[in-house]
């Protein structure tokens, strides 16, 4: 299995991409310590609606963690397909049909390759988290932040449930056919949020406010723990229910080809 | 190149390089209690240069990256033939112990008891039955902070050191260098605080010992399971603190000057470390006997 994760892991120009985050963490490590000890001068001050004030440059600092999971949630939901399409291009099938290994491994390692892949994502997106909440003072900032980390676990369990529904799709329909079927489902949702966002009650988020969202949580901390105990488990399942349903596709599909 | 200079290369990066970053992690000198949640878990990034150091030695050294056979890196999964039940291992006993632990210091200061104490800690009574379940599953979620510093200790470290100078020497050696490594921090009070006497010089004895202990753990879960994950496991749950008894364990209570908290674990450490080191050494007679 070592060797296909490491074909998957070139097929994604994994070494450049370690190359360039490990390259931005030092940077983001490098900023923040020069924002940390200087003086932000007059007129780099920001306020927000609260009439809370602080440093533009820490605000910027912080834009890289707060974009980090949507970006990484992005290149995780392309390379599902694409470890997928690698191998249809490259004619894997009869290269696997000589490798002393079942359609299981197979498939185990592409679900193993993206467990990785979200797991790793996950721990870059919690170190440039750690990373633009140090030295911040209590505030509206440090307040989004924490929320950010906060509910990463649940961000990346959904990625993971993501790629459960993706994977079945993708090995059974193929890459073409796959991608369309996901874009027409993420057209329809896009097309229900657009039409809520027409004709829908939009006063439920007017009431949105991150101090009640806060206090939400401290007075439902033991939910909250229990709910952190409980989705990664959930997702789990999800996860090896997926692979199952993904590998009985991959296995009536090769009895087909042959 | 010897494996002692590749050791030297790798110890000389990690010091190095971790002493640097938490000089500027803390420029102001702040102690760990002064510094704030946000700042220490900025500070405590330094656990994950013992791995970088690994990768940096083995670009250096030219050794590469094997996942098994002669000069592992230790990276790699394993669970069959029985392996995963060291991940099991990893969940279980660092509660067991820290319970034993707790047990043993209510026994050498029963005013610490407090049976109302979590009320203090604004937990809820049920949230701290559910604390070990927690502390194993985030230990599980965030193992990376973990395997920052086990990628380096027993994926590079012990693996060099107990080829050059057998086990039981290497388990000593390995666990002083682990408990000088957290020095810097010792001396800001990370791991028993500033109040003591022989502060912090005693402070960096006591870490010593515990590294030691933890190691003999930590050693021969990586060496019987061939993966460091294990062990990240094990000192990421270590370090989520799954105890229940600890809210009901008031500090401020406390009778004695001694440091009985340190002195619980050691002897608890010891009451798992013992069995593991018999365990250990019968399966290699074991095995050298069916060779």
């Amino acid at each position: 299995m070592g060797g296909l994760l490491y074909k998957d892991f070139v097929s994604i120009n994994g070494k450049k991409l370690v190359t360039v985050f490990s390259v931005l963490t030092l940077l983001l490590i490098v900023i923040k310590l020069i924002v940390a000890g200087v003086e932000t001068p007059i007129g780099f001050m920001a306020e927000n609606d609260n009439g809370e004030v602080f440093s533009f440059f820490e605000y910027l600092v912080s834009m890289p963690a707060q974009m980090l999971p949507i970006m990484m949630i992005g290149f995780i939901s392309n390379w599902v397909p694409n470890v997928l399409k690698n191998d249809e291009k490259s004619k894997i099938h009869s290269y696997l049909a000589a490798m002393p290994f079942s359609g299981h491994t197979y498939i185990a390692e592409k679900y193993v390759f993206i467990g990785i892949c979200i797991y790793t994502a996950f721990s870059l997106c919690m170190v440039w988290n750690v990373i633009s909440m140090a030295f911040l003072p209590e505030g509206a900032l440090l307040n989004i932040l924490m929320l950010y980390s906060s509910v990463l676990i649940e961000f990346f369990s959904l990625t993971f449930i993501g790629a459960s529904i993706e994977f079945p799709v993708f090995v059974a329909f193929g890459k073409e056919k796959g991608q369309m079927i996901k874009t027409a489902i993420l057209e329809v949702i896009a097309c229900f949020v657009a039409a809520y966002l027409f004709f829908g009650d939009l006063s439920v988020f007017e009431k949105l406010d991150i101090d009640l969202i806060i206090a939400w949580a401290e007075t439902h901390a033991f939910a909250l723990m229990f709910m952190a105990v409980i989705s990664p488990l959930i997702t789990l399942c999800v996860y090896y229910i997926s692979y199952r349903i993904s590998v009985r596709i991959y296995e009536r599909k090769e009895r087909e080809h042959e | 190149m010897s494996d002692k200079k590749r050791l030297l290369i790798y110890l000389g990066l990690t010091f190095v390089i971790t002493f640097l970053w938490f000089f500027v992690a803390n420029p102001d000198r702040s102690t760990w209690e002064d510094m704030g949640t946000m700042r220490q878990s900025f500070v405590a990034l330094g656990m994950l240069f013992p791995v970088i150091c690994h990768v940096l030695t083995r670009v250096i050294t030219k050794e590469g990256f094997r996942f098994s056979g002669e000069n592992n890196s230790y990276f790699g999964i394993y669970l069959k033939d029985g392996k995963w039940k060291y991940f099991l291992f990893a969940c279980l006993v660092p509660w067991l112990y820290m319970e034993l632990s707790n047990l043993i210091e209510l026994a050498m200061c029963p005013s610490m008891y407090d049976p109302e104490y979590y009320i203090s800690l604004d937990i809820e009574k049920r949230m701290l039955f559910l604390m070990p379940v927690y502390a194993i599953v985030t230990g599980f979620v965030g193992s990376f902070a973990a395997f920052g510093e086990e990628g380096g200790w027993r994926g590079y470290m012990m693996p060099k050191l107990l080829k050059i100078t057998g086990r039981k020497r290497a388990l000593i050696i390995g666990g002083v260098i682990w408990g000088l490594w957290h020095a810097p921090l010792t001396c800001i009070g990370h791991n028993f605080g500033t109040d003591y006497p022989g502060f912090p010089y005693l402070g960096i004895v006591c870490m010593c010992i515990f590294c030691t202990l933890m190691g003999v753990l930590l050693t021969f879960i990586t060496e019987k399971s061939g993966s460091v994950w294990p062990a990240a496991i094990m000192h990421a749950v270590n370090n989520s603190n799954p105890s229940i008894l600890d809210g009901f364990m008031n500090p401020d209570n406390k009778t004695t000057d001694l440091p009985i908290g340190m002195i619980a674990m050691c002897i608890a450490l010891l009451a798992v470390a013992i069995p593991v080191m018999i365990i250990w050494s019968r399966s290699d007679s074991k095995a050298a006997s069916e060779e």
